[in-house]
């Protein structure tokens, strides 16, 4: 049976020509998301099913009647993209095994934004992670509930303004740590786990690319910037995702069958401040706070540096 | 009772207008509600919101179909929207219009009142940037009364805070600079439009219908793939478009790569070519075009 | 006759399940529904059945997961009870506006709190809305019967609806009685392949669970609203074929010696086989009562109930399920909203009783009948039977 996910290395001068997605979705002008998304689904090909969890991706995309979808594609609620998905993979072996399914191998791509992914939506994914099925998960993350009008979840990082951890005299921002959605999913000892951000898109695909060729779960958890929840032009959506890998506050790197495997790091990253001071919902900070956050930064890295020389 | 309509588009503040005017009109001791049109819609997209006014409570929790004024927050949707739809004859139209696109109004000048302010420019000259929601209530207050400039002082404290007297500087400066046009002649009664009721509640649905029950797909599926391309989101752009300079573009691509829209594409002999209909605006082509071809440029609304 | 077995009524069912060559099994262990899908576990470990069976971590996940498998054109099983059905219920919904034509067994159970795991309809009856197919079994052999039904009602084309089937847990689900088995080339004879009528398939791309807004959701939901009153039709064709096939007849309504009736009773579940026992007791002392049995719950066989009913001066209804703050249980609501119009009513005599697995027995049913017949005043709509009172 021909394999579904074409195993080729993606470069500019080999960039597929498919889209998954046709134009005309809904999507906020420079929306980093929908950029990922298209840019990821390039990567996978047509031979896919996609189930989506409620979201964003799932509404610009599905005004009825019209769609903008050229695969196949699912949407049932917010928290079970990952037990639908199951059900999906369940059914393709059984039919195969029975002589049933029509066409040939098929991929199974999930995706979820981070509330659909490390909040509401954590509890299915992490069973279909511990099952083993064979799918590619792909998490958009853009820092809160953006589809409901920017509200706090778990992968808001801490002093981010949002609707619901406002600027307070008290509380000015989210004071609490963005939960380590990545580490949870590594502690599941999945063959095949990386990072991504559309800023560098040939990364994102090569690895998306090679998260679908592995038999079992494969993770992808993409940074996807949201100017209009992160409070900056649209026209820097490319430049933030740029700065957030250029300053180490979100890192590049692959787990693969356990063994991390960090991106070129840079040898002089720029100060987070940098990252921090280029959008609006962390205009607040002070300098004691960015310093503060520049010391979380450097010690999560060094973290990943150690965890990458392991053998 | 004076019943509203805003246009705006998606981040505008087009609610927040027809809010702090509700606030101001319920201060001054009437009735008022101000309500968006709640859609799926993002930002940039064209959306309306809505207000009414009464010297007397409102009991009616229905859409404005025909509103006595209409306000225009943002040129550019003139030509893409109809905003004088439904608008009662002989009713207000406040525009936010530069001089020099005032050739636009034509068309209302005989049947509609006209108030007419740059909006744009008071914005930026007194808050610093071209967010005119604010400045637009002192053309409406000026063209229609409701309230006074000094109720609007309090909602717009409690809604703007330290930026608060910017705007307010704009309401006035609106408000003043407002020019409204002479009425137009009032319509002899066989000039009226003839108002055509729908006989019947039936008849009035399969006006708005797009399928009836028993056409829709099993589970109301969609079996046409990318059928969005039918939907058209280059009327989004309000802040100028991609221009190409060709003696600089090395066709590398990296606009096609990084545009979320699918607006920057190959053409057969490898060359990149805008696509108007989709081209949202977003300008990330422009920032990272790594040869600086591309330039966000105003763009004519004739095209 | 050969195939008649003694076997515990949950095995019974597992084995029909199995009898029908689904293709992926989901659930979640709860009790008293855990014995059926620990045999389909069974039956899929030794290879008796080609299915695959995902053992999920929640029964939100088990009805997600089975929507999944239906829609990538599979056949599909999941079962639950009480809490893990209250979980479901969200998704419930999901699945018959998808039309997704998957079966679930419900071995009824009270809902917490307090905690309990014994009968009532506390379960299902506020899944009454979720769009589904419901049917409810008297006893294991209709517990059989029904599972390879539900099938073939779910996957008809007309209909492409999920379809619950009901069995009393612990009374029903543990029981161990005899029960007449089918071979499975029998089954396959009265059950063909399922046919898809819409899959996941990257070679027809479709977009299935799209954003619908005000301009179609009311389409939406008259379209399967319709489907749902088609479904009563087609079961009874279903139930024709099946009685020529396994000459064994089913029916929405059933009714029992109430010909004559001046006082009939309403039951739904395994405690109408009680009922049918007393009413032969009551009738040897002379009382004139007969039973109407509800099969078929939703849709809702409202011409075959009314018409079942109509001779009765009192209509005496059993509901397992209390409807707090209401005026009843759903089942005597939904009696009262049939009669509202009749030229003639019954009285309506409603009692709630046998809730959390309180024993109802043949002594109940007496009582019933003897305050229905008496025309005690009901404070409310109903009596709460069997509450214990200073």
């Amino acid at each position: 049976m021909e394999a579904a996910i074409d195993t080729q290395k993606i470069s500019m001068k080999n960039l597929p020509a498919f889209e998954a997605l046709a134009s005309g979705h809904r999507a906020c002008q420079g929306c980093g998301e929908v950029l990922a998304m298209r840019l990821a689904m390039k990567a996978l090909g047509e031979r896919i099913i996609v189930v989506s969890a409620t979201g964003c991706m799932e509404v610009i995309t599905t005004p009825y009647p019209q769609t903008s979808w050229l695969v196949p594609w699912m949407h049932v609620a917010f928290e079970n993209a990952s037990a639908v998905g199951s059900g999906v993979a369940g059914a393709l072996l059984a039919l195969a095994r029975k002589g049933r399914l029509a066409g040939g191998d098929t991929k199974i791509v999930i995706m979820g934004g981070d509330g659909g992914t490390s909040d509401i939506g954590m509890q299915s994914l992490s069973g279909a992670l511990e099952r083993g099925h064979d799918f590619v998960y792909l998490c958009f993350d853009n820092e809160a509930y953006m589809n409901t009008g920017i509200q706090r979840s778990s992968a808001t990082p801490r002093c981010a303004w949002t609707t619901t951890c406002p600027l307070g005299e008290e509380h000015p921002g989210k004071q609490e740590a963005k939960k380590d959605l990545v580490g949870i999913v590594e502690k599941h000892h999945i063959p095949y786990l990386a990072t991504a951000t559309p800023a560098y898109p040939f990364d994102l695909m090569n690895k998306v690319r090679r998260g679908a060729q592995v038999k079992g779960p494969a993770f992808i958890h993409v940074l996807a910037p949201c100017p209009t929840g992160w409070r900056i032009p649209t026209q820097e959506v490319i430049k933030v995702a740029r700065l957030a890998v250029q300053t180490r506050d979100y890192p590049l790197y692959e787990v693969v069958n356990g063994k991390y495997i960090l991106g070129k790091p840079g040898k002089n990253p720029k100060p987070v401040a940098e990252y921090l001071k280029a959008q609006g919902r962390f205009k607040h900070l002070s300098e004691n706070d960015l310093a503060a956050m520049q010391q979380e930064v450097d010690e999560r890295f060094a973290q990943l540096q150690w965890l990458a020389s392991r053998p | 009772m004076m019943e509203i309509r805003f246009h705006g588009r998606g981040g505008q503040g087009a609610v927040t207008a027809a809010e702090l005017m509700a606030q101001a009109a319920i201060l001054d001791g009437k009735y008022a509600q101000a309500f968006p049109n709640f859609g799926p819609e993002r930002r940039g997209a064209p959306v309306t919101a809505f207000l009414r006014v009464s010297d007397q409570p409102i009991y009616l929790r229905e859409k404005i179909e025909s509103p006595d004024t209409v306000v225009v927050l943002d040129p550019t949707l003139i030509d893409l929207v109809n905003v004088a739809d439904g608008l009662k004859p002989g009713g207000m139209l406040v525009m936010n219009l530069a001089a020099s696109g005032r050739g636009a109004l034509a068309k209302y000048g005989d049947q509609f009142q006209v108030a007419v302010v740059d909006a744009s420019r008071i914005a930026v000259e007194t808050i610093g940037i071209p967010v005119t929601n604010t400045a637009i209530l002192g053309s409406l207050i000026k063209a229609c009364g409701i309230t006074s400039l000094k109720t609007m002082e309090g909602p717009m404290e409690r809604r703007f805070g330290r930026l608060a007297a910017k705007n307010l500087l704009a309401l006035q400066r609106a408000f003043e600079e407002t020019e409204v046009l002479a009425a137009p002649a009032a319509p002899s009664p066989a000039d009226a439009p003839v108002v055509q009721e729908p006989c019947t509640y039936a008849e009035l649905l399969q006006r708005e219908a797009l399928l009836v029950w028993d056409q829709l797909q099993i589970g109301c599926d969609i079996d046409r793939p990318g059928s969005t391309a039918a939907f058209h989101t280059g009327n989004w752009r309000s802040a100028g478009r991609p221009f190409i300079d060709r003696d600089k573009c090395i066709s590398c691509g990296f606009c096609h790569v990084y545009c979320p829209d699918l607006a920057m594409n190959f053409t057969d002999d490898g060359a990149i070519e805008w696509d108007h209909r989709y081209c949202k605006g977003c300008g990330i082509c422009a920032e990272e075009c790594p040869k600086g071809a591309i330039s966000m440029r105003e763009e004519s609304h004739e095209q | 006759m050969s195939n008649r077995v003694g076997i515990e009524v949950s095995i019974a069912v597992a084995e029909a399940v199995g009898l029908c060559d689904v293709d992926v099994v989901a659930a979640y262990p709860i009790t008293p529904q855990t014995h059926i899908v620990e045999h389909l576990a069974d039956l899929v470990a030794e290879g008796k059945l080609n299915a695959e069976y995902i053992a999920v971590e929640s029964e939100h996940s088990a009805i997600s997961a089975v929507m999944g498998a239906s829609a990538t054109g599979g056949r599909a099983f999941t079962a639950t009870a009480s809490q893990g059905l209250a979980l479901m219920h969200e998704i419930l919904f999901a699945v018959s506006s998808l039309r997704l034509p998957v079966v679930m067994a419900v071995a009824n159970r009270a809902v917490s709190a307090p905690i309990n795991i014994w009968a009532d309809l506390s379960d299902v009856m506020p899944q009454r809305d979720t769009g589904w197919v419901q049917l409810f079994a008297e006893n294991g052999q209709e517990a059989y019967d029904l599972m390879v039904q539900a099938f073939r009602l779910a996957e008809d084309h007309r209909v492409l609806l999920p379809v619950m089937v009901n069995l009393d847990g612990f009374t029903l689900s543990h029981m161990i009685e005899p029960i007449t088995m089918m071979e499975r080339n029998e089954v396959r004879r009265f059950l063909p392949p399922i046919e898809p009528a819409r899959l996941l398939d990257p070679d027809h791309p479709r977009s299935i669970g799209p954003f619908g807004a005000q301009d179609v959701y009311t389409e939406a939901k008259m379209q399967q609203e319709m489907a749902l009153l088609r479904s009563q039709e087609v079961m009874e064709e279903i139930w024709q074929d099946f009685e020529a096939q396994f000459g064994r007849r089913y029916h929405a309504v059933e009714s029992y010696r109430t010909g004559d009736a001046e006082v009939v009773l309403v039951t739904m579940g395994a405690v109408s086989e009680t009922a049918r026992a007393a009413v032969d007791e009551m009738r040897a002392q002379g009382i004139a009562v007969g039973l109407v049995r509800i099969r078929m719950w939703r849709p809702l066989p409202q011409e075959e109930l009314r018409q079942a009913l109509e001779g009765a001066k009192v209509v005496a209804v059993l509901d397992r399920m209390l409807t707090p703050g209401g005026t009843g249980g759903p089942v005597g609501e939904a009696l009262r909203s049939i009669f509202y119009d009749a030229p003639v009513r019954p009285r309506i005599y409603e009692v709630v009783a046998g809730l959390g697995g309180r024993e109802i027995n043949r002594r109940t049913f007496k009582e019933i009948v003897r305050q229905a017949l008496a025309g005690q005043e009901q404070v409310r709509q109903f009596t709460f039977l069997d509450v214990r009172c200073a």
